[in-house]
């Protein structure tokens, strides 16, 4: 006869299979990200408490600026820019793809979200990093690689690649920067230059249907140099 | 309350993490939500509060893999779902007096009917019949291997509710393998 220590271990041993194998059952059962994408939406409220969650630094003005805040909102600009690929890129396998890309500029914040997708998974490194810099990280969300370089004073370079897909979007700050367009290897760029140096620039750019971003506190000339060091073979 | 779980987004790699997280499963959150609620605001709600418990715990899914960062958003955002169903339809928490008494009944170990008669099948279908508020915290259990205390701090429940659900949800289990087991004989 088995003894009841043995019986319960061996009761737990399948109960652990049985409840993962269960839960994946429940997981494969779930739409793909881009298909709930087409079924459902977030209302731009609850994209704004979010947003709040994500930029802790302003929410102590959030309350006074709240009226002001939601008029600029619907005055914000939505720019939706289709970009023949074709003609900005050289690559021939690039050049047949069409992005779409929708800019929407509000008071504090631009939001990218793409309706295109994109297959590829090629993390493209930089060949530049600013002297004393080193890959310190990578990390892996989703589809999403985020790849974290610092130097000997901790100071951190962020640079984000995902291939881009249908609802796939961020944002980010733009009361604390400087916008500007540029040229990253003849395709266009979105610079934000931080106004301060505790703020944090910002290079955005669509590569082989990538989304990249670059986020760093370093000088602009800096992060330009290393956006151009990516470059698709 | 808001800017107390805010505090916890401490670093710009964390805030980077999270921004992640949403921007890659924010439909995936929303669409389990909806499975139970049916109200898109409501559901909307139940996703924000399932956002400020991920800000709360962002450490842990640094180290998770891509299946385990969907699954805990799912059993974050089904938890959330559930508590504001609960507060809708004026559901307290089942008694724990309740439980407890339930907890004093003897029953026998049913392993032989699990080992026989295919009954690891029934036990995975038995699970999948489980009420949602046990199913999570098997989840939790067993598939991230969390410890009870952090079960109870994921899902904003006391230590002693963790234990006495896990040890409904097996009882349950064990109950329902001893029924089948009889119907085959």
């Amino acid at each position: 006869m088995i003894s009841k220590e043995i019986d319960n271990h061996l009761f737990e041993t399948l109960l652990k299979l049985a409840v993962t194998q269960d839960h994946y059952h429940e997981l494969a059962s779930i739409p793909s990200e881009d298909e709930l994408s087409g079924q459902y939406f977030v209302t731009p409220e609850f994209e704004r408490k979010i947003r709040r969650l994500i930029r802790k630094e302003k929410y102590s003005h959030i309350p006074k600026l709240v009226g002001q805040y939601i008029l600029k909102i619907a005055a914000g600009v939505a720019i939706i820019l289709a970009l023949t690929l074709g003609t900005i890129l050289t690559v021939p396998e690039v050049r047949a793809t069409v992005l779409n890309v929708i800019i929407e500029w509000f008071d504090t914040n631009t939001s990218y979200r793409f309706s295109e997708s994109s297959e590829t998974t090629v993390v493209l490194r930089p060949s530049y990093l600013p002297t004393g810099f080193h890959e310190s990280s990578i990390s892996q969300t989703g589809s999403m690689t985020t790849i974290i370089y610092k130097d000997i004073e901790d100071n951190s370079i962020y640079y984000i690649c995902a291939p881009i897909h249908a609802g796939y979007s961020f944002a980010i700050d733009n009361e604390h920067s400087d916008h500007s367009q540029i040229t990253i290897n003849g395709i266009k760029a979105d610079l934000y230059k931080a106004q301060t140096d505790q703020d944090s620039t910002h290079i955005i750019w669509q590569e082989n249907q990538t989304s990249l971003h670059l986020m760093s506190t370093i000088t602009y000339q800096e992060l330009i140099k290393m956006a151009e060091s990516i470059q698709i073979k | 309350m808001l800017p107390l779980y805010l505090s916890f987004i401490d670093s710009e790699q964390e805030r980077i993490k999270f921004s992640q997280i949403y921007e890659q499963y924010r439909y995936t959150m929303l669409h389990t939500a909806m499975q139970i609620l049916k109200d898109h605001d409501l559901a909307e709600d139940a996703v924000h509060n399932a956002c400020l418990k991920i800000i709360e715990h962002l450490p842990k899914f640094f180290e998770l893999s891509r299946n385990k960062t969907k699954s805990l958003l799912v059993i974050i955002s089904k938890n959330k779902a559930i508590d504001i169903l609960r507060k809708e339809q004026g559901l307290a928490l089942t008694p724990l007096e309740n439980v407890e008494n339930s907890l004093n009944s003897d029953y026998e170990d049913p392993l032989e009917a699990l080992i026989s008669h295919d009954g690891y099948q029934r036990l995975v279908g038995s699970i999948a019949k489980l009420n949602d508020i046990y199913r999570t915290v098997l989840q939790l259990k067993y598939v991230h291997d969390y410890t009870n205390q952090e079960i109870a701090e994921l899902l904003d429940i006391s230590l002693n509710n963790v234990n006495i659900r896990l040890y409904r949800a097996k009882l349950f289990l064990k109950e329902i393998l001893k029924e089948d087991e009889g119907h085959d004989q």
